[in-house]
């Protein structure tokens, strides 16, 4: 059974008085305990998909669907993880991560507990009362994670978490984030991260969705038949063949589109931070 | 360019038929001269503005390229900044009243351009510190230097640092000119010889009492700025933030109206950090010390400040002018000094409480209710135009119409004033915070399912905390301004006295146009600048810092 099923999903914006069709009859569903990975471009979508299934934004047409029940607010059944973490920065990694728990009505000594023990969980021991302004980018991230998972989602979205972070920093996150995803002891199993970078998507998803430059399309699928933990088949052959079919999809699909048309959208995203 | 000279033009058409209708409807022996009046007011500031510019950039590029100018011009300027402009009127005004009719007209373009220049300059300053390394570098890498350097990189980085900071020349230019067109010296009014509308305001609302007309000159003159504020200043603003320079350097200036004024004066700020800070480090360094030593430096220090006074004043015969200063009137009034600071501090704080608590309950309610937004916006892009000191005489007049007692009417305008004037700045920075809250932090609270007061407090409170603070500097920078202007009024004739309630305010203008002191005018104006880089470096440098740290890295 599916836990989020989407289906011929469009999506446009108005930009200056023009509209821009941004998702073209998108549909996909992502399974229980899967993990999956939206792979594209920039600027296809991939992002407003992520945020339509988190209840942020609306989807024109199209069903979106969470355990059969459609989703039209955020609930705390889905989590997201941010690029750019969303902490408040007025707010300690201790508060940041206890916040949400306030507004669900949990009692303060409850949610105090539940957020030390989630930041002990990403390895922020000792940073509880430090604010995010004095935390890295990588502890920042660690913070977002916690947050999220404090709020025992079933559904964790992830909108380019790493991409913000250096490489080596990125790397243990993933592995964070992978050893979360398998903990049974987690409420959390079923995960859906938004990627650009097809190496990282290979290597965490159980299934990879390629998407074409806007307006986007879901062009294919590749299933990763690796075994996990995967950080010893890094030098296999296989690793490298998903790789490359990953990217021939996306070669395949840049060909039938302008570029030019891309550039225009990525410049409103910039806009929107 | 070709709409541009169209609504110009129509521009000048609506204000030519409004002079004609008021000219034609309005019996009154002064209104003949309303067309002069409205040039020669509308020149001074054009005039003003140009060689404020002028002066801004040169000074400003000098300032931010050159580590000696940078040491000596910064904090020198800061410091003429720091002191309210209106507390120089008095003193120009003493100066250079001996040159006749032309001093007069001088004295007025020089107190505009003190009204204007600091924001360039600083502006200017701040805009070329803030251009990114990665940018400097590869335009030097590229071979980019001397004036080809100032044409690609320079001029570009401070293109939207002079529109705004002309832009809020402008406005504060006709913010002065109502107070620096109609002055009373030493039992005489003096205004320009080719008068103005502020000169016609005053007139009309302190000699002939006319209140109608000084209404309908208060709705013309803020139809002259709205008009060509709207007209000029947006265009250029959009122009100037578009363009090359945006995803460079990541300046947002479109947005609600004027909006840009806070990025200016965001840039004021930024580019005087440095200097008050010294001042606000004194408890810190003193904390260190132990009882005694505290106790041992205060006494040297005194010993030392009152060596130097003894010195200064009871030794050095050429300081005999000091002496006599002190001994003329109104030095008499300085025995009641911390009274009349009091005085002046609690109008300040009434006016400034009140002002906050509006400002943010309107600033949190535009920023919930989009509804709400719409409709105030351009109210409050409209009000902004308004000269708050034009609003003086007529507020008085109404004022003092209801109420019958002159003294009350009077300290009644005065706090009505500084709230006006107080307002807009904070507004202004909540407004433009309220909508700059990052996507990211609005996605989350949505997320977590932020609600109601929850929202308010856990979210938009804290994000609009450091412009609360920007604001309150600011709004209590303008509000020492206003202070010298609205607790002491013209009269309408010689003979009679003019009205005054008591402060550090009136005492200063007294000093400066009854008695002509500028001794204890000097003295008066060293003790507002103390105030006010007092507060400064003890209230809100330390409140800037300590919500330094609430502001979202993108």
């Amino acid at each position: 059974m599916s836990v989020i099923e989407v289906g011929n999903v469009s999506k446009s914006f108005v930009v200056e008085n023009s509209k821009i069709l941004v998702l073209d009859n998108v549909s996909f569903s992502v399974g229980n305990d899967e993990f999956v990975c939206l792979v594209g471009p920039s600027g296809c979508g991939k992002s407003t998909m992520l945020r339509i299934i988190a209840g942020l934004e609306k989807a024109d047409s199209g069903k979106v669907l969470f355990r059969e029940q459609p989703i039209t607010q955020p609930t705390p059944k889905i989590a997201m993880v941010f690029q750019l973490f969303g902490l408040l920065p007025w707010k300690t990694a201790l508060q940041n991560v206890e916040v949400p728990l306030e507004v669900l009505g949990m009692e303060k000594e409850k949610r105090i507990h539940i957020a030390e023990e989630y930041l002990r969980m990403v390895g922020l021991e000792g940073f509880e009362n430090t604010y995010p302004h004095d935390l890295s980018g990588g502890m920042k991230q660690r913070v977002g994670i916690a947050r999220a998972l404090a709020l025992k989602p079933e559904v964790l979205l992830m909108d380019e978490p790493f991409s913000s972070l250096d490489e080596l920093t990125a790397k243990t996150l993933r592995e964070l984030v992978l050893d979360i995803w398998r903990n049974p002891t987690l409420p959390t199993n079923t995960f859906l991260m938004v990627s650009h970078n097809v190496e990282e998507a290979v290597f965490m998803a159980d299934r990879v969705i390629v998407m074409s430059p806007r307006p986007g399309k879901v062009i294919g699928e590749v299933k990763i038949d690796i075994p996990r933990p995967r950080a010893e088949y890094l030098r296999e052959r296989a690793y490298f063949g998903y790789i490359d079919k990953v990217v021939e999809l996306l070669e395949e699909s840049k060909t039938e589109t302008k570029t030019e048309s891309l550039l225009s959208l990525t410049a409103k995203r910039t806009n929107k931070l | 360019m070709r709409r541009y000279a169209i609504s110009f033009i129509l521009g000048l058409l609506i204000i030519c038929g409004m002079t004609w209708l008021i000219m034609t409807f309005v019996s009154n022996p002064e209104i003949k001269n309303l067309p002069l009046y409205t040039f020669s007011t509308v020149s001074r500031i054009v005039v003003t503005l140009l060689i404020s510019v002028v002066w801004g950039v040169s000074f400003g590029i000098f300032a931010a390229t050159n580590r000696v100018a940078s040491l000596i011009l910064t904090p020198f300027i800061d410091l003429l900044q720091s002191i309210p402009i209106l507390g120089y009127f008095p003193m120009v005004i003493s100066f250079l009243f001996a040159l006749g009719p032309l001093g007069v007209e001088f004295s007025v373009i020089v107190l505009l351009f003190t009204s204007m220049a600091w924001a360039i300059f600083f502006g200017v300053l701040g805009a070329i510190r803030g251009i990114p390394t990665n940018v400097t570098e590869s335009a030097r890498s590229f071979g980019l230097t001397g004036w080809r350097y100032t044409r690609h990189v320079l001029l570009p980085a401070i293109a939207p640092a002079v529109v705004s900071g002309a832009n809020l020349a402008w406005c504060d230019g006709w913010f002065f000119m109502i107070a620096a067109e109609y002055i009373q010296y030493k039992g005489d009014v003096i205004a320009p010889s080719s008068g103005g509308l502020g000169y016609l305001l005053a007139k009309v609302a302190y000699f002939y009492k006319d209140m109608n007309l000084a209404i309908i000159l208060l709705v013309f003159i803020t139809f002259i700025v709205v008009y060509f504020n709207t007209l000029t200043w947006h265009r250029l603003m959009e122009r100037a933030s578009t363009g090359t320079f945006k995803p460079i350097f990541r300046m947002d200036l479109s947005g609600v109206g004027k909006l840009g004024i806070a990025k200016a004066t965001g840039w004021i700020h930024l580019g005087k950090l440095h200097w008050p800070r010294s001042l606000s480090l004194v408890p810190q360094r003193l904390r260190k010390y132990t009882h005694i030593e505290k106790i041992v430096a205060t006494v040297l220090a005194l010993s030392a400040v009152f060596f130097i006074l003894y010195t200064v004043f009871g030794q050095f015969p050429t300081f005999a002018i000091i002496q006599e200063g002190f001994n003329k009137p109104p030095a008499n009034e300085l025995v009641l000094l911390p009274l009349l600071i009091g005085l002046t501090m609690g109008r300040l704080t009434i006016a400034y409480g009140i002002s906050l608590a509006v400002a943010i309950s309107m600033g949190v309610l535009a920023a919930e209710h989009k509804r709400f937004a719409t409709v105030f916006y351009p109210l409050y892009d409209i009000g902004q135009g308004v000269p708050i000191l034009a609003l003086f005489p007529v507020i008085f007049l109404g004022l003092n119409g209801l109420i019958g007692i002159p003294r009350i009417a009077l300290e009644l305008t005065c706090i009505i004033m500084l709230i006006f004037d107080m307002i807009w700045y904070m507004f202004l920075n909540i407004v433009s915070a309220v909508k700059n809250i990052p996507t990211e932090i609005k996605e989350v609270s949505q997320l977590l399912g932020f609600k109601g007061v929850k929202r308010i407090t856990h979210i938009v409170i804290p994000s609009i905390l450091p412009s609360i603070v920007t604001g309150s500097i600011l709004s209590w920078g303008t509000g020492w301004n206003t202070i010298i202007f609205a607790e002491y009024m013209p009269s309408t004739e010689p003979s009679i006295p003019p009205l005054s309630i008591p402060g550090l305010g009136s005492l200063l203008d007294k000093a400066g146009y009854e008695f002509g002191n500028t001794v204890v005018l000097v003295f008066l104006l060293s003790i507002v600048a103390i105030i006010v880089l007092l507060i400064e470096g003890l209230v809100w440098r330390r409140l800037l810092r300590k919500f330094e740290k609430y502001h979202v890295e993108v």
